[in-house]
């Protein structure tokens, strides 16, 4: 059923969806989550990381199931296959809108990590319009070269999971124990500030047309499913074990608080460099989004150039980012994607995996009626 | 072809973004007053007295010269404002070496300014915090006159080798805000010639400076708390002879605790590795069975003296060891509250197994 319209040339290898999907899941949120999540089962907050991670194996083949039942084995096509032509190209335009203001949330927030830790006053348009340039110079050269930048962004940071080692000095185990010592409705709580975490390969929707191999490169999708997990887990026990529980409640950014006892003889403050090489795990964030947004755009609204559209929504991102910079903005964005980005892959993924298969239910019976009329004939 | 200009056009519109970005602001060393110690006093009228010493590189390079600005603030984050009132260069917090707090600022409360200093991005979690005997003022007027800015070194080569519990800002703050552990810093004082020293360590109650601990008291606490201390330890075995001096080293250090939930009481398990490096000559360490006896005569003086340190703990209510977070995690029924009004009655039984290394030359 697989049929695509996307040309052998533009496609990546199958391996490529590793680095494509957890890329794209490891972004700002990564670093803030701790202080959050232990307001719910306090220490044991990294059982509901772990579970979910598991759960979202089962959301990916939920979406797998719904691509491989589309025509042309994307989201968007599958929205014109069951909403019809206009109202399939409304969701579309819906969808297309939610990517762009994730893409645009995680370039917002990084700026901010900018000019919190390292570069308090200079002001956001100079950052914005530096990377809006870097931004459109990857997400113009198309998906390959945006594979190429996830590919670097998941290679070029792995060496930051070293750093830990040198903290290792000063952690305190006997903070985790006991184990589950709290109620239901705690590790709950957690999980639902955590959910955001694993956003991101909700992207697969739109790209899986771009994979080689789609039957064989599934399993690639679900060692990155696994991966970030476990990343996810590592670095949420370690932030455990490093603060006692009270003061990482205290901390906004738990992970960079962290890095920051790293010293070196000629290197004063370590925490640079990791927000420094943090630019790497953000920009696939970013241009996977935005990339997925254009492209949903792109094939609901026939004769755009992807180009005018790209620059178009740089535009606005660089408006929002010079012009919407108080602080409540930044929160109000941050509680529209997290609630829209769970609307999205908790309610409106599994919604359409049960389309799907009354779909194809609905299509073996009214096939079996047909061939079962053919034969009576 | 016209594609791959346009893309090389864009390229350098990038590098040059980049360049002027990047050469507009600089902050170049000698350009930028940074401040090494920062202390903190407490005013008269509740107000906060910040001293702060930074070199001054624009002066001549011969002769240390050290700045010493003392300025007067509602709170700690004024400082940097006021202060640069007297500086022709920027004030930098960001290679903040050591936060001195004065006594009376530590006894009346420091709650407010550590709630500042775990907000501000600026500071290292690697630093040093120090409490002072003395007002930080005085304190760093007499170190000012030392000519040397090395606070920080002083205070961290007596935790390597010496008797100071290894500590970092890091670890106050964790204890400052865990729950069942209360907060030490070490102190420094003012000899009768004038001249900084290390004396022992401060612990806190809940944020004020309850305790002051010397010397002897700090060596014991540093072989529970820190298991890589080097502190030497001098047991005086008959009072009226010079010659009746014990002293040994540590080596490595590991304790162990168990709590009996039943008989509500706990255990400590000191496992010691040590270096004797002076003992009586009446002792003979090449027979077996002397070197039994005095093991066990340094492992029942320690433990007396141990259990007197644990004694004077308890009877100020302070927890700097963090047995309530000890006993929180091996007991799910754990409250902050109940225990801590059982604590000063907290029956702690204490166990000292004691292995000897060598004994220096001889042995």
């Amino acid at each position: 059923m697989m049929n695509s319209i996307v040309k052998e040339n533009k496609m990546v290898s199958s391996y490529f969806l590793f680095f494509l999907v957890h890329s794209t899941q490891t972004g700002v949120l990564f670093l803030q989550i701790q202080s959050t999540i232990i307001k719910g089962a306090g220490h044991d907050a990294w059982i509901p990381i772990l579970l979910l991670g598991i759960m979202m194996h089962v959301l990916f083949l939920m979406m797998l199931y719904i691509l491989k039942n589309s025509s042309t084995g994307d989201i968007i096509s599958f929205h014109r296959d069951v909403f019809g032509k206009v109202f399939g190209g409304l969701l579309n335009l819906i969808m297309a809108t939610y990517f762009s203001m994730v893409s645009l949330y995680v370039l917002y927030t990084y700026i901010d990590i900018l000019q919190i830790w390292v570069f308090d006053g200079i002001p956001s348009w100079e950052f914005s319009l530096l990377f809006s340039v870097l931004i459109y110079y990857i997400v113009v050269g198309g998906f390959r070269v945006v594979t190429a930048i996830a590919y670097w962004g998941v290679v070029i940071p792995s060496f930051l999971l070293l750093s830990f080692l040198y903290l290792l000095d000063y952690v305190e185990t006997s903070r985790l124990i006991p184990l589950f010592q709290y109620g239901v409705k705690d590790y709950l709580l957690s999980a639902k500030e955590a959910a955001p975490l694993y956003l991101g390969f909700e992207n697969v929707l739109v790209f899986f047309p771009f994979i080689k191999n789609r039957e064989k490169s599934t399993k690639w999708g679900h060692i990155a499913l696994l991966y970030t997990t476990f990343i996810y887990t590592l670095v949420t026990l370690f932030a455990f074990i490093y603060f006692s529980q009270e003061k990482l409640e205290h901390l906004a950014w738990p992970v960079l608080t962290m890095i920051k006892m790293i010293q070196f003889p000629v290197l004063e403050r370590f925490e640079f460099i990791f927000i420094f090489t943090w630019l790497l795990v953000v920009m696939p964030v970013i241009c996977i989004y935005l990339w997925s947004a254009i492209r949903s755009i792109k094939l609901t609204i026939p004769k755009t150039k992807p180009t005018y559209l790209l620059v178009c929504l740089l535009v606005v991102f660089h408006f929002v980012n010079n012009q919407l910079t108080e602080i409540q903005y930044s929160h109000l964005m941050a509680k529209i994607v997290d609630y829209s980005g769970l609307i999205f892959l908790f309610g409106y993924v599994p919604f359409l995996f049960l389309i799907a298969v009354v779909r194809k239910k609905l299509k073996k019976g009214s096939k079996q009626i047909q061939t079962g009329e053919g034969k009576s004939q | 072809m016209k594609k791959r200009r346009k893309h090389h056009i864009l390229f350098l519109v990038l590098i040059c973004l980049i360049c002027l970005f990047g050469c507009s602001r600089t902050r170049i060393i000698d350009k930028i007053s940074i401040i090494h110690v920062f202390g903190f006093d407490q005013a008269e009228n509740g107000e906060l007295i910040g001293t702060a010493l930074f070199p001054d590189y624009t002066m001549s390079k011969d002769g240390d010269q050290i700045q010493k600005l003392e300025e007067q603030a509602p709170t700690s984050i004024l400082f940097v404002p006021k202060m640069s009132e007297y500086t022709s260069t920027p004030i930098e917090l960001a290679k903040v070496r050591v936060l001195l707090l004065g006594r009376n600022f530590a006894e009346a409360g420091i709650q407010d300014m550590v709630r500042r200093l775990i907000l501000n991005p600026q500071i290292g979690t690697h630093i040093q915090i120090a409490g002072s005997t003395h007002s930080a003022g005085e304190t760093l007027t007499k170190f000012q006159k030392e000519k040397s800015l090395t606070l920080a070194e002083r205070l961290q080569q007596n935790m390597q080798g010496q008797y100071l519990p290894y500590m970092t800002l890091h670890d106050f703050l964790n204890d400052f805000y865990g729950e069942g552990v209360d907060a030490y810093v070490p102190m420094v004082t003012i000899d009768e010639k004038d001249r900084v020293k290390i004396d022992g360590i401060g612990i806190f109650k809940g944020d004020k400076l309850k305790l002051h601990l010397n010397p002897d008291q700090t060596t014991l606490f540093s072989y529970i708390e820190d298991k890589r201390t080097q502190a030497t330890y001098k047991m005086v075995l008959d009072d009226k002879n010079r010659g009746e001096i014990v002293t040994v080293r540590a080596f490595h250090s590991k304790s162990k605790w168990d709590w009996d939930q039943k008989k509500e009481r706990i255990n400590l398990r000191l496992q010691l590795q040590m270096t004797l490096t002076q003992y009586p000559d009446r002792f003979d360490l090449k027979k077996e069975q002397v070197v039994m006896e005095m093991k066990k005569l340094i492992e029942e003086k320690l433990e007396k003296d141990l259990g007197n340190l644990l004694g004077t703990l308890k009877e100020n209510g302070v927890d700097p060891l963090g047995i309530g977070n000890i006993v929180r995690s091996k007991d799910r029924t754990w409250e902050k509250a109940a225990f801590y009004e059982q604590y000063p009655t907290l029956p702690i039984s204490v166990n000292v197994d004691l292995k000897i290394l060598h004994s220096g030359l001889e042995g």
